[in-house]
C-alpha cells in the first residue's frame, strides 16, 4: 500500500467537487425562459409517455407547449415528487407549476393561480362493490384513499363525513393519505381502501387502464379549480394569463382536450380568479 | 405478475438513467464526505477543549432532523443567501453534509477503539503524529471502520430516492411516474427494487474485498502455511539455504557474538568491557535527572527525584507497585512531561526546548526521541498488530531516520538472525508466543540504533517459560554496552547485570547502589521486606536465570 495515494484522491476529489460547485450555473429566469416543474405523475394531464418515457405527456403539456408558441417564450420542464412541487416555486427554484395543482384559499395565501380546468372529484371503487357503494352514505366507517398534502381531497372527505356520517350517528368516513394515485390503486384492489376520492379525470384514465376492475361509483357535488401556481406577482403572470386567454378562446383547448378524454365543460374559458 | 413486463422495466433507459443519477450523487456525496468526517473525527478526538465541542452542534442537527427537510432547507436557503446550486449539487451537498455527521462519528469510534500502547509505543521509536495517525492507527482503526462505512454508502444511495423533492430525476420518483402512466406497480417496484440492489450488492462486494484486504488472519494463515512447509523442507524460509540444526525451534540458539551487535549499534566504537567500563575514570553521566516532580490530578508520583546515569550502565529501577518507577521511565523519554525539574539524556532535552528560566516542553516529541536515540520496550510489547515482524522492525528506520527500506530490510533480517527470529520475519504479532513478541519489540527498538534503552516491566506480562528467552536477549544487549534503564522485578537477573539498583517508593528513591549494596544488606527497612518479599516469589516458581 502507498501511504499517501488515498487521501491524495480524496483531496482531489473533493476539489473537484469544490470546484464543481462554485462553477454550477446560477438559478434565473431570464424573461424568456421560464422553468417548469411537473411531478409528471397525473395521467392524463401530466405523465410520462410509456412508448417513450423519456418524454412526458398529457393535456397540460399540450397547454404550455401551445401557449409557449404564442407567447414566444421558451421553457425549461422539471420533475419533482408532488411535494416538492411547491416549495421549489416560492423558493424561486422554478417559475411555474403545472402539475393539477388545485386552486385553494390556502394556497392562494403564497401563491398565484392561472386556472384552465374545473375539476369535480369523484369516488372510484371495486367493480364487485360498485352496486352496494353508490354515494357517501355507504362510505361510512371505511376507508377512503387520498393524495397525502392534498388539502382540498381531505376537505372533501371531512365534509362528507360530517354531513353523511357523523350528523347521523354513524362512523366517520377514515381519509387514508399516499403520496400518489398509482399508489392507492393496489390498495384498492386489495380491499384496504374501499374507495380513492380523486378528480374525475384522473380516476377515469386510472379506470381505463385498469380494465374491468374498477368503477367510478359516485361524483361529489363540490369542484376545484386546477391552475398554474406562480410566485405571488411575478411580473410575467400578466403574459401568461394573455397565453391562457388565447389559448381557451383560439379552439386549440377544446381540440386538446377532446384529445385526451376530458371533458370540454371542465375548461374554464374565462378565468376570473 | 407479468415477467415480460418486468423484463422491459428492468432495462428500460428511464429506471437506468435514475439510476445513474443516484449513483452519481451517491458515489460523490460518500466521496467528498470521507474528508471532512476525518477531519471532524480529528476534532472530536482534539486536546483542546474548544475544538473538541465545536462539531457537537453540527452532528447534534445533522443527526437529529429528517434528510427530507435538510435538503429542502439546502435546497431552498441557500439561493437566499446568493449560492444558487443547481437541485443536483444541492444533493450532493445535503446528503454529503448529513454523512459527515454520522461517518465522523464512526471513524471516531474506530480510533478512539484502537489502544493508547499503540500511540506510546510508535511515538516512542520517533514517528510524528501524522505518521502515528497514518500508519499505525487508522490502518487498524480501518478494520472495525470499513463495514460500518459500507452501511453509510448503502444508506447514501438509499437517500438518494429523497433527492426527487428537489427536482432531482431519480430512480425512485422515475419509477412512481411510470407506475401512474400503467398501474404495473409490482412489476416497476420491482424491477427499481433490483436495480437499487445491484448497486448496494456493489458496495457490499467493495466492503468484502476491503475486509479481505484487511483481515489479518487470514493473511497470516497462508504465511503461517508457507513457512511451515519450508520447514518441513529443512529449508530457511528467508534464503532457501538449510537451516543449521537446532536454529528452527527460536531464541535457544542466540549467536553470542555480540560483537556483530556492537558493530551495528556503534560502528567505529571498540566492544566495551563491562568490567572495564567503570575502570576508565571519571566521565560525565549520560543520563541526568535532576529533581524531578510530577503530579496525576493533584496527587505526586514523584518527588524531587535525582540520580544519573552513566554511558554503558543498567539501572534497575525497582519498588512495589504504584512507587513511580513506570513513571520515572517514562520521563525520559518525555511520554510523561514533568511538572518540575529538568531531563537531559547525553547533554540533550528530550522533547523540551531550552528557555529562560525552565525547558518547555514541544508538542511533538518525536523527532526529538530518534535525534536523542531513546528506544523503548513495553510491558505489553506493543507491536503494531496489523504490520509483519519484518514491517514492525523496518517502521521506524525507514519512517524516521531515512534509511533505505532494502538496507533496513537487510540489517533489520540481521537482527532478527541474531536474535533467533528469522523464520517468523513474515508472520503477525498475533501468531507469536509473548516471549516472541517481546523479542522481536526489542529488536523493533534496537534497529533504531539507539544510545539509551528504557524496558517497563519486559517480562511481567510473560508466562514463567517465556521469561529466559527475553532476559538473554537483554543480557546480549548489556554485553553490547547498551546503556539500559529496566523497571522489572527480576532481582535475579538484576543481582548479575545491574550495575545500579534504584529502589523507589512512594515517588521517591529510597535507596541507590551497587546490587549487592541494595539485595544484600539493604539499610532501609521498607527496602529490606520489598526485596524479601521478591525473592520469595522468585523462589517459589522455577528459577529462571540460573542457567543464564
Amino acid at each position: 500500500m502507498t501511504e499517501t495515494t488515498p487521501f491524495k484522491k480524496l483531496m482531489t476529489a473533493s476539489a473537484l467537487l469544490a470546484a464543481a460547485v462554485t462553477a454550477a450555473p446560477a438559478f434565473a429566469a431570464d424573461g424568456d425562459s421560464y422553468t417548469i416543474a411537473t411531478s409528471a405523475d397525473f395521467p392524463p394531464l401530466s405523465y410520462r409517455d410509456s412508448e417513450d418515457t423519456s418524454k412526458i405527456i398529457g393535456f397540460e403539456m399540450d397547454m404550455i407547449e401551445a401557449m409557449s408558441e404564442h407567447g414566444g417564450w421558451d421553457y425549461e420542464l422539471k420533475t419533482s415528487a408532488f411535494n416538492g412541487l411547491l416549495p421549489s416555486l416560492k423558493s424561486g427554484r422554478v417559475d411555474m407549476v403545472v402539475s393539477d395543482i388545485y386552486n385553494t384559499a390556502e394556497r392562494r395565501k403564497s401563491v398565484d393561480f392561472i386556472n384552465y380546468i374545473e375539476n369535480g372529484f369523484a369516488v372510484m371503487v371495486r367493480a364487485e362493490d360498485a352496486d352496494s357503494l353508490t354515494s357517501y352514505d355507504d362510505m361510512c366507517g371505511k376507508n377512503i384513499g387520498i393524495l397525502t398534502g392534498s388539502a382540498p381531497e381531505m376537505d372533501a372527505v371531512t365534509a362528507a363525513s360530517e354531513k353523511h356520517c357523523e350528523s347521523q350517528g354513524k362512523p366517520a368516513i377514515q381519509p387514508k393519505s399516499y403520496p400518489s394515485v398509482a399508489q392507492e390503486i393496489p390498495q384498492l384492489a386489495n380491499g384496504r381502501l374501499s374507495g380513492i376520492l380523486e378528480t374525475l379525470t384522473t380516476l377515469a384514465y386510472a379506470q381505463s387502464q385498469n380494465e374491468g376492475k374498477f368503477e367510478i361509483a359516485f361524483r361529489d357535488p363540490n369542484t376545484t379549480k386546477v391552475g398554474i401556481a406562480l410566485r405571488k406577482n411575478s411580473e410575467f403572470a400578466d403574459d401568461i394569463k394573455q397565453d391562457m386567454a388565447w389559448y381557451m378562446s383560439s379552439g386549440k383547448a377544446d381540440e386538446n382536450a377532446k384529445k385526451w378524454d376530458i371533458p370540454v365543460e371542465a375548461l374554464i374559458k374565462n378565468d376570473s380568479e | 405478475m407479468d415477467a415480460s413486463a418486468f423484463l422491459h422495466y428492468l432495462t428500460l433507459p428511464l429506471l437506468w438513467e435514475g439510476l445513474k443519477t443516484a449513483m452519481i450523487i451517491a458515489v460523490l456525496a460518500f466521496a467528498a464526505a470521507l474528508p471532512f468526517s476525518l477531519g471532524m473525527a480529528m476534532m472530536r478526538m482534539s486536546h483542546y477543549r474548544i475544538v473538541r465541542l465545536l462539531p457537537i452542534p453540527f452532528i447534534w442537527v445533522m443527526r437529529g432532523t429528517p434528510i427530507l427537510l435538510q435538503l429542502l432547507f439546502w435546497y431552498n436557503v441557500l439561493p437566499l443567501v446568493g449560492l444558487g446550486l443547481s437541485a443536483f449539487w444541492t444533493a450532493v451537498l445535503g446528503l454529503m453534509l448529513n454523512e459527515i455527521a454520522f461517518m465522523s462519528e464512526i471513524i471516531r469510534g474506530g480510533l478512539q477503539s484502537i489502544k493508547k500502547t499503540q500511540r506510546d509505543a510508535a511515538s516512542a521509536l520517533g514517528l510524528s503524529s501524522w505518521q502515528i495517525m497514518h500508519r499505525v492507527i487508522m490502518p487498524q482503526a480501518m478494520r472495525s471502520i470499513a463495514p460500518a462505512m459500507a452501511n453509510e454508502g448503502m444508506v447514501i444511495v438509499k437517500h438518494t430516492s429523497l433527492a426527487s423533492v428537489i427536482t432531482v430525476q431519480e430512480l425512485t420518483l422515475s419509477s412512481e411516474q411510470v407506475v401512474s402512466t400503467n398501474f404495473q406497480y409490482v412489476e416497476v417496484f420491482l424491477a427499481a427494487g433490483v436495480l437499487y440492489l445491484g448497486a448496494t450488492t456493489l458496495i457490499a462486494l467493495a466492503q468484502n474485498y476491503l475486509e479481505r484486504h484487511l483481515d489479518l488472519e487470514r493473511r497470516g494463515h497462508a504465511i503461517a502455511i508457507a513457512a511451515q512447509a519450508g520447514r518441513e523442507r529443512g529449508e530457511n524460509p528467508l534464503t532457501g539455504e538449510t537451516a543449521p540444526a537446532g536454529a528452527e525451534s527460536g531464541g535457544k540458539t542466540i549467536d553470542t557474538e555480540a560483537p556483530a551487535l556492537q558493530k551495528f549499534l556503534n560502528p567505529g566504537r571498540a566492544l566495551a568491557n563491562k568490567d572495564g567500563r567503570r575502570a576508565d575514570g571519571p566521565r560525565r553521566p549520560y543520563v541526568v535527572i535532576n529533581k524531578v516532580a510530577k503530579s496525576f490530578h493533584g496527587k505526586r508520583v514523584l518527588r524531587d527525584v535525582s540520580f544519573n546515569i552513566f554511558p554503558g550502565e543498567v539501572v534497575f529501577l525497582i519498588g512495589p507497585s504504584g512507587s513511580g518507577k513506570t513513571t520515572l521511565l517514562r520521563t525520559i523519554n518525555r511520554l510523561e512531561t514533568v511538572d518540575d525539574g529538568e531531563i537531559t539524556v547525553g547533554g540533550q532535552f528530550v522533547g523540551y526546548r531550552a528557555s529562560a528560566g525552565r525547558p518547555v516542553p514541544l508538542r511533538d516529541a518525536a523527532r526529538s526521541r530518534a535525534r536523542v536515540g531513546v528506544g523503548m520496550v513495553f510491558q505489553h510489547f506493543n507491536l503494531f498488530d496489523h504490520l509483519t515482524v519484518l514491517e514492525n522492525v523496518i517502521e521506524a528506520p525507514v519512517r524516521v531516520h531515512g534509511t533505505k527500506r532494502d538496507q533496513a530490510r537487510a540489517e533489520a533480517r540481521e537482527l532478527l538472525a541474531w536474535a533467533g527470529l528469522a523464520e517468523y520475519e513474515n508472520h503477525y504479532p498475533h501468531q507469536l508466543s509473548g516471549g516472541q513478541q517481546q523479542r522481536i519489540a526489542i529488536i523493533r527498538a534496537v534497529a533504531t540504533r539507539p544510545k539509551l534503552l528504557l524496558f517497563d516491566e519486559p517480562t511481567s506480562a510473560l508466562d514463567p517459560e517465556l521469561v529466559n528467552e527475553v532476559l538473554d536477549l537483554m543480557r546480549k544487549l548489556a554485553e553490547s554496552g547498551m546503556t539500559m534503564v529496566v523497571v522489572s522485578h527480576e532481582i535475579v537477573f538484576a543481582r548479575d547485570w545491574a550495575d545500579k539498583v534504584v529502589f523507589m517508593e512512594d515517588g521517591e528513591i529510597v535507596q541507590h547502589g551497587a546490587p549487592e549494596e541494595v539485595f544484600n544488606s539493604p539499610d532501609n527497612p521498607r527496602t529490606k521486606n520489598f526485596v524479601h518479599l521478591i525473592e520469595q516469589r522468585s523462589e517459589g516458581r522455577p528459577s529462571k536465570t540460573q542457567e543464564v
